[in-house]
């Protein structure tokens, strides 16, 4: 997770994004040339929303706009809030820098990517890293890719280096190798698809390995 | 089949990938693959699905196959469907579902089941099993086949409704419709239950039991309430109503034991022993009672009969028009006949011995009835009729010419004194 670049964001159905910007400018400091152009904010939110429905929130210690170049540069404690068309929290995306591209509507984070995923019920059920991950506002695609690693909370890690998540259908898709481990036990295979909280997935081409003592197969454990 | 306690347990291990995980002593590592999984998952049950291609493998030479596999930890079993074939150490297991049920399935009866669905095939090196399901129980290690149950091995086979199979293959019940040939035996037995031990090579056969052994007219069958075979000790015994058949001569006794080593067959309890014969338009009916009726046999065939106790013989000619012919019969203390090709050579009474002897209508003109009585009479046959009768011991004889047939009928019998001088 360390020194792993990583991303989420968010999704708009619409083209357009209405920014509310929180505790905006209390110090203009020196920036790069580059940065004149621009605004920089500390401590602050971005609130996209999607015909006055809030779809994601996104936070960090320092918010940096180009106007010029459409983007936003992420900095300090990146927070990217997703929420489903009821409103629901379904995914907090964590990392320490990023980018927010306001023309394509997609967002990259490239250092220190931590996902947090949600279940049907709200609670927290699996966690993502990876070394990069994008995020398409208009597919309300999110993909991440580079060492990536999905742990849900009931003990079950996906490795693969390309996870793409479906923010419509809340589901993970792994179109590569795909290595699953549950304690002793690991599985392998191609084309992963699963939920948020790795409860229900499909594999293709699957080979494992298991470990049992006779106990635990009587039992059915 | 010991292994096939591992093999079978142990096979369905690798389905529960990913429901817990283990790292205890006595773990058996188990490696599979399939064309696609599906994991459903609800708090701590869940559904874990394999499809097509499955393969197991528990260790060299030990593997599944089948074309899905399905956990369903809710409904607390493991189902594999599709052709499924199970491999261990040179034994081939085959049908075309299986059901592992865990112990605290309601179905398993508090330890873990299976279940062999549509077309159970069990093969090893040296037998197959057929049937149409099964149930394997781990516990006891012990395999039970339902259903046009047909079981082989080298020279045996078994055909049973349903089948009782121990895993070490030494010992089977086999009930309903049970068939057992065996050829190097040369015996068929049909019963509705048949068990089997191996380790005293014993088979007890109940329920309205039949052994047929060898074939045609040498063929001897028995039929008793139930039977006891020795296969390598080569004995054997038979008990209720017994019915014994050999040809035209038919036996009933109470018990019946065989032993093949000294090549007997001994009928116990009032045995009464029928032959019939036809010839041309006279038949004869050849009776013979006692306390017990020993067979003795070469290859199958007859050589002596022994009788002890009040034994009688008797024989009874009738024609084509329901005539009654000559008298016949003979009692003793003992008896025994001597037989050659099937036919009576000589038979020896001892004790009392009695006997009266009227010959054939045709033959009246020239012989007449011949009473004896002794301590022993010895009849020497020829032909089906007799050539020499010699008497022994207080005997007593008497001829009686046919006087009907003869003018110069007269009446021969020894004196008392000729009685004692044989």
């Amino acid at each position: 997770m360390k020194n792993s670049p990583v991303l989420i964001v968010v999704l708009l159905a619409q083209a357009v994004v209405m920014a509310a910007c929180d505790d905006i400018g209390s110090s203009r400091r020196d920036a790069p040339e580059a940065a004149l152009s621009g605004q920089r904010l500390e401590r602050s939110r971005i609130v996209w929303s999607d015909r006055g429905r809030k779809s994601a929130v996104v936070s960090a210690g320092e918010l940096i706009r180009f106007d010029n170049r459409n983007e936003i540069t992420l900095c300090d404690s990146v927070v990217v809030e997703v929420y489903d068309e009821t409103g629901a929290l379904v995914a907090i995306a964590r990392g320490e820098e990023g980018t927010v591209d306001e023309r394509s509507e997609t967002a990259r984070v490239t250092t220190g990517i931590s996902v947090r995923f949600s279940g049907n019920d709200g609670k927290e059920t699996s966690t993502l890293t990876a070394r990069q991950a994008e995020a398409d506002n208009r597919a309300q695609i999110v993909s991440a890719s580079g060492n990536v690693r999905v742990r849900s909370d009931a003990g079950v890690t996906v490795y693969t280096e390309k996870v793409i998540w479906d923010g419509r259908t809340r589901r993970f898709r792994a179109p590569g190798f795909v290595r699953l481990v549950n304690g002793t036990d690991v599985e392998e295979g191609e084309n992963l698809d699963a939920n948020n909280d790795l409860t229900h997935w499909t594999m293709d081409r699957v080979r494992g390995r298991s470990t049992r003592v006779r106990e635990e197969l009587e039992s059915g454990s | 089949m010991a292994a096939r306690t591992t093999t079978l347990v142990t096979l369905f291990m690798g389905l529960v990938v990913c429901g817990t995980s283990g790292a205890q002593q006595g773990q058996r590592a188990v490696e599979f693959s399939a064309d696609r999984t599906e994991m459903i998952r609800r708090g701590d049950r869940f559904l874990k699905r394999y499809t097509g291609a499955v393969v197991i493998r528990f260790g060299p030479g030990e593997w599944l196959t089948a074309d899905e596999a399905t956990y369903d930890s809710d409904g607390r079993n493991i189902s594999i469907v599709g052709s499924v074939v199970m491999q261990d150490s040179g034994r081939i297991l085959r049908a075309d579902r299986v059901q592992y049920l865990f112990r605290d399935n309601p179905r398993a009866g508090g330890h873990p089941l299976v279940l062999l669905l549509g077309r159970v095939a069990l093969v090893d090196n040296a037998r197959r099993l057929n049937a149409d399901r099964a149930e394997y129980r781990s516990h006891v290690d012990s395999l039970a086949a339902f259903g046009d149950v047909v079981a082989k091995d080298s020279s045996r086979t078994v055909t049973a409704d349903t089948l009782l199979l121990k895993a070490d293959g030494n010992r089977f019940v086999a009930m309903g419709r049970v068939v057992l040939e065996d050829t190097v035996e040369n015996v068929t037995v049909r019963a509705g239950y048949y068990s089997f031990d191996g380790a005293d090579s014993v088979g007890v056969i109940a329920r309205e039991p039949t052994l047929v052994r060898g074939a045609g007219d040498t063929a001897v069958t028995v039929r008793a309430d139930s039977m006891i075979l020795n296969v390598t000790g080569k004995k054997g015994s038979a008990w209720g109503t017994v019915r014994i058949e050999k040809g035209q001569m038919t036996a009933e006794c109470d018990s019946l034991a065989l032993d093949d080593n000294r090549g007997t067959i001994a009928l116990f309890g009032r045995p009464h022993a029928v032959q019939k014969r036809q010839e041309d338009s006279t038949s004869t009916v050849d009776h013979l009672w006692g306390d017990r009726i020993v067979l003795e046999l070469e290859q199958s065939k007859i050589t002596r009969i022994l009788v002890d106790g009040s034994a009688r013989t008797s024989s009874t000619h009738s024609d084509s028009r329901g005539g009654l012919g000559p008298e016949r019969w003979a009692t003793g203390s003992q008896m025994v006949f001597h037989v050659e090709h099937d036919e009576v050579r000589e038979v020896i009474v001892w004790g009392q011995a009695r006997s009266r002897y009227e010959p054939d209508f045709e033959d009246a003109r020239e012989s007449g009835t011949n009473e004896a009585a002794g301590d022993t009479i010895r009849v020497a046959f020829r032909d089906g009729k007799p050539v020499r009768v010699h008497l022994a011991g207080g005997v007593h004889g008497l001829y009686v010419q046919n006087t009907t047939r003869r003018t110069d009928a007269t009446t021969r019998a020894a004196s008392p004194d000729a009685r004692r001088g044989g």
